[in-house]
């Protein structure tokens, strides 16, 4: 049973604090699994002095809905509610081949995140920018990670679970779908539009689509590690 | 039935809950999609009949079919004005259905469908008037208990509990959470998080429902147990829901799901049903496992509990001694103050950052400053905080407005600094207390603050006067017992161990202190106050607001619990001090090190002093270091030691071509080999920008300073990306080139227009987007279209090698690693472009690489 009523949701939270082997990662370091492997001083405290910013800034706005897929031809998904053509894309239908519900979400780490870098460039500090800027497209992604798990338990309440996610400007799905997808979520909810080139603004913004599949046919997607919404300590 | 009535008879027996009701209607017809609840008043008869099949299986307590009978709810079906109506319809149902029969009748309240600010879009407050609504119209039809079921989200399941004892202080409420596998809710709080706060907040049962099947709320239950006195109330689905021929069913038996009941039992579940999947012989098998046996019992360790969403805390006798960090306040602190003036809360989440990682267990939010809206900063501080630390917190203010603004915004239970034994005052603020469920400090002195210890417990026994006519049990209170500076004082801080003497052995109450007070005036305070923080854990103190992060304070407190009774087996001190014997050793041993001489230079983290090597025979030149710091992109260090190296007599040219750009080629090359990555690469190029700053009026007022070029750099119409792009331009200008870089989403026409004022000899182009990208064909075709002489380089995340020679670009860089050696070939590929603008050659001679 679900408890999520159709219609556009909104969510707003703080970012669970990522580990450091995850960020790592996100600034396309490799192998190191703690800050403090690596060797050089100066990418340390880079890395440190990023990560403290945008620790500061970790929160984000998410709106969400669901709808009903309705049809999986070989080159859309049609969705009850959606404007045609929202899914038109072969690779996508591929992807959500038995989806029963598909998710819409838009999701941004807000204005402060592009006040913040367009300082840094004001002031003549590329580098640092550079730093916060990676941050800032790992810190967003993991935000739609913490809305869809939003999503996946409730419907898992209905027995889906998820299968597949997909974005506009992934192959085979035209960023073009990106100002009918910000619509259909009343992404300006949340402050987020996109221009006439498709981009999000504010620039650390994304959106998703994600289908739900019969929990006994799916759930590639379940353990992907989500960034849990908070722990659960008590003394 | 009234509370304690309803406790009476669950003290004594276990009761039955019904089952499933949606499954059936959809048996009778109920359509897909339509409202259940619409059927009170359309199809009465099936709703009597299905109410009927469980109470002939032996359910004592029938939900009514209002689960989805809330104004936002039946607004989906158009039936938002029919709130009263269709609940009515409802009881009236249950009613007939259980006829002469003892069952009792539970209203039945869900969630709104939507999420709640603030982590949501429905204000809290519209939420509780939402949830009275559908309390006042189950309460008016006659309904024995309310039960609030299937809230997967703490705020929400607060604002049903406030609005339904808004409503009535005499009907008892169930409160049923529901949880994932994980044993969290959705919104990630943990079953003893929610006992708490449902308790503080009036419910007279607690429990969980839905989501999962019974094996999967075991451990829920159990953890509940532990956290509450309250009776347990368990509803499993019957297993774990799944999708087949486009139905969702529930797997389990009956045969399989009853035994589960014993088990619920016996971690003191009071009221055992089923909901999802579940049918009359479901419970009628349940009630024959368990219907009116005796429970175990549920118990929760005395003292005040706070929590967060999803973290809970003991403050009280034999708890872990809870320090509170106090630095997110105004007092003596300028910037913060004008930080708040500002509206802005950086500060404060800096310092709840910091306050957190250095082991605060809670955090006192303070945003008191003089013509400031007070209430909405607190509320905008409680949110900023929370977003960044799952601690408990205590909300700090004089202004009650501003309290009841702090306490709606956070989802757990806080603790509220604070109310003293002034009655005109406390009128205003026990009963925010009572509604939210908070606990709240109670201040041991009025204007005043006593001079003894004894009228400091009469002003504590004042407030817990006053406290129970509004019905706060004294567990919610925990007693500021007062520190005065001991300078302008010296007997004073004697009281004020008597003080917590008495409070904790005589009113059995938990206590705290604001410790840093002890101190004021006085020089070494931290000598001082954690001498006084020693003394009053020994006397039985539970709290302090401190600085919590202070390593000694932690030190004290650690020891100090040690005779306290409040660390078992030594082992909390254990943990902290092992680690920290080893880093002190470590550390005695690099300072005998550097005694000894082995150290050489002075480390001086982040100054402009320059870093050495320890334990190397012989120490490294100047030059040599300074290769070390921009390979190692010690932005910090550079400036220092090329300031070193001039004032050693070395040339500015010297360090900037035979040092520098050889340093940085160097992590280039290591970078190409994938020994080093971007974040090295952009870090070193950082530390050289950092030295070429210190060398460049030098190297200026020599007059020798050419040029190797010009370039415009430039993120074409449409695109608003830059930060490659940027880190290209710093690359350039690090190795010589002179960069105009005019920003993002730039018109062909001012790229353009910005070559020929410059005179540039390339233009390099940045596009993000495949919607982009063909814009830099634009640019290229104006320059050949013009017969211009810049030669075109392009870059981004969208391009490619193919697509940079489809649209005859003549330069292409994959990264930043490769783009000066690609804007250098460019120059000399096509030199003949600019026979005046050619560099001279000694500033593009390849340099000496220094010695190793």
């Amino acid at each position: 049973m679900r408890l999520l009523r159709r219609g556009v949701i909104t969510v707003r939270s703080g970012l669970p604090v990522p580990d450091e082997r995850a960020v790592l990662r996100a600034l396309r370091v490799p192998h190191a699994t703690r800050i403090t492997d690596i060797e050089e001083r100066g990418v340390r405290e880079a890395i440190r002095l990023a990560l403290d910013r945008a620790l500061g800034m970790a929160s984000f706005e998410g709106v969400f809905r669901t709808a009903e897929a309705l049809e999986i031809r070989e080159d859309e998904v049609v969705t009850c509610g959606a404007p045609p053509g929202l899914l038109r894309s072969s690779a996508l239908a591929k992807r959500f081949a038995g989806a029963r519900e598909v998710a819409f979400l838009a999701v941004t780490l807000g204005e402060r995140w592009d006040e913040a870098l367009d300082e840094l460039a004001r002031r003549g500090e590329p580098a640092e920018a550079w730093f916060l800027d990676a941050l800032g497209t790992f810190f967003v992604d993991r935000a739609s990670r913490v809305v869809e798990a939003r999503i996946a338990s409730d419907l898992a309440r209905a027995g889906l679970a998820r299968s597949a996610r997909y974005r506009p400007g992934y192959v085979g799905y035209p960023i073009e779908a990106q100002g009918a997808l910000c619509q259909f979520v009343e992404a300006s909810r949340i402050g987020v539009t996109a221009n006439e080139a498709m981009s999000l603004w504010p620039r650390k913004s994304v959106t998703t689509v994600v289908a739900f599949v019969p929990r006994e046919d799916g759930g590639a997607l379940e353990n992907e590690g989500d960034p849990v919404v908070t722990g659960s300590k008590s003394s | 039935m009234n509370r304690q009535e309803f406790a009476r008879r669950l003290r004594s027996e276990v009761l039955i809950l019904d089952g499933s009701m949606g499954a059936f209607l959809q048996a009778r017809g109920l359509p897909d999609g339509y409202a259940p609840d619409l059927w009170n008043v359309e199809e009465p008869d099936a709703i009597v009949a299905v109410h009927r099949e469980y109470v002939n299986a032996g359910a004592d307590i029938v939900l009514t079919n209002t689960f989805g009978a809330s104004r936002l709810r039946l607004g989906e079906y158009g039936a938002s004005d029919r709130v009263r109506e269709i609940n009515a319809a409802a009881v009236q149902n249950a009613r007939r259905a259980i006829g002469d029969k003892r069952t009792l009748v539970a209203g039945d309240i869900g969630p709104s469908g939507t999420t709640l600010q603030p982590g949501g879009e429905l204000p809290f407050e519209e939420a509780v008037e939402i949830f009275a609504e559908q309390a006042r119209a189950l309460v008016d039809a006659g309904v024995d208990v309310i039960a609030i079921e299937t809230m997967f989200d703490l705020v929400e399941m607060k604002a049903a509990l406030i609005g339904v004892r808004d409503v009535s202080r005499t009907v008892p409420v169930i409160a049923h959470m529901t949880y994932t596998v994980r044993g969290l809710t959705d919104t990630g709080t943990d079953p003893e998080t929610a006992a708490i706060v449902l308790e503080a907040c009036g419910a007279d049962v607690i429990g969980v429902n839905c989501s999962v099947g019974p094996e999967d709320m075991l451990e829920v239950v159990g953890r509940m147990a532990r956290a509450t006195s309250l009776p347990l109330s368990v509803q499993p689905n019957a297993g774990l829901p799944v999708m087949r021929h486009g139905r969702t069913v529930f797997p389990q038996t009956a045969d399989q799901m009853a035994p589960f009941a014993r088990q619920f039992v016996d971690r003191g579940a009071a009221i055992v049903g089923g909901c999802c999947g579940t049918t009359p012989e479901y419970i009628r098998m349940i009630a024959t496992e368990v219907g009116h046996k005796p429970h175990a019992a549920t118990s929760r360790l005395p003292g005040t509990w706070i929590t967060s969403r999803s973290r809970s805390l003991r403050i009280g006798k034999g708890a872990p001694f809870v320090t509170i960090g106090e630095r997110i306040n105004p007092t003596g602190r300028k910037v913060f103050s004008q930080a708040i003036r500002e509206g802005r809360t950086d500060l404060i989440v800096q310092d709840a950052r910091a306050q957190a990682e250095g082991g605060a267990m809670a955090l006192d939010v303070n945003v008191g400053v003089p013509l400031v809206d007070e209430a909405a900063m607190l509320e905008k501080a409680v949110l900023a905080v929370q977003n960044v630390s799952d601690l408990p917190l205590v909300v700090d203010s004089a202004n009650v407005q501003a309290l009841e603004r702090g306490i709606r915004a956070f989802p757990g239970r806080p603790l509220v600094n604070s109310v003293d034994p002034v009655r005109e005052k406390a009128e205003f603020l026990l009963p925010i207390i009572k509604r939210y469920g908070c606990a709240v400090i109670g201040m041991c002195a009025e204007s005043e603050i006593p001079e003894r210890a004894i009228d400091r417990v009469r002003n504590a026994e004042k407030i817990l006067r006053m406290c129970e006519e509004y019905g706060i049990p004294k567990e919610w209170v925990v007693f500021d017992c007062i520190s005065i500076p001991v300078s302008a004082a010296p007997v004073a801080a004697a009281q004020t161990i008597e003080t917590i003497r008495i409070i904790t052995n005589e009113l059995g109450c938990a206590t705290t202190l604001g410790l840093s007070n002890v101190s004021f005036g006085i020089p070494l305070r931290k000598t001082v106050h954690n001498t006084f923080l020693a003394q009053a854990i020994a006397a039985g103190l539970d709290s302090a607001i401190c600085n919590a992060v202070d390593p000694l304070l932690k030190e004290t407190v650690a020891a100090a619990s040690l005779f306290a009774g409040r660390d078992a087996g030594c082992r909390r001190y254990i943990d902290m001090a092992v680690p920290l014997e080893a880093q002190r050793k470590r550390d005695q041993a690099m300072l005998d090190a550097a005694k000894a001489g082995q150290l050489l230079n002075v480390a001086t983290p982040g100054g402009d002093e320059p870093k050495g090597e320890a334990g190397g025979s012989k120490a490294k030149s100047t030059r040599d270091l300074l290769w070390d710091a921009v390979v190692e992109g010690d932005k910090d260090g550079v400036p220092g030691l090329v300031k070193r190296g001039l004032a050693e007599g070395l040339d500015p040219f010297d360090i900037f071509l035979n040092v520098l750009t050889p340093a940085i080629r160097h992590l280039g090359d290591l970078f190409g080999s994938g020994k080093k990555f971007i974040p090295h690469l952009i870090a070193s190029a950082d530390a050289m920008k950092a030295g070429v700053a210190v060398l460049m009026p030098l190297l200026e007022a020599s007059g020798n300073v050419e040029k190797k070029g010009t370039v415009i750099l430039a993120t074409v119409k449409g695109d608003i990306h830059d930060i490659g792009k940027n880190i290209v331009g710093l690359m350039l200008r690090n190795f010589g080139f002179d960069v105009h870089d005019l920003g993002r989403n730039v018109p062909l026409e001012d790229i353009l227009a910005a070559a020929r004022e410059h005179k540039a000899q390339i233009i390099g182009l940045s596009a993000l987007m495949t919607t982009t990208m063909m814009r830099m064909k634009d640019v290229i075709d104006a320059v050949r279209g013009q017969g211009l002489p810049h030669v075109v380089m392009i870059g981004g995340a969208v391009t490619t090698p193919s697509f940079a020679e489809e649209i005859r670009a003549d330069g292409y860089g994959k990264d930043v690693g490769d783009v000066v050696a690609i804007a250098e070939r460019m120059l000399a590929t096509h030199k003949e472009r600019f026979p005046r603008e050619a560099p001279e050659k000694a500033a593009t001679q390849e340099p000496r690489s220094p010695a190793p």
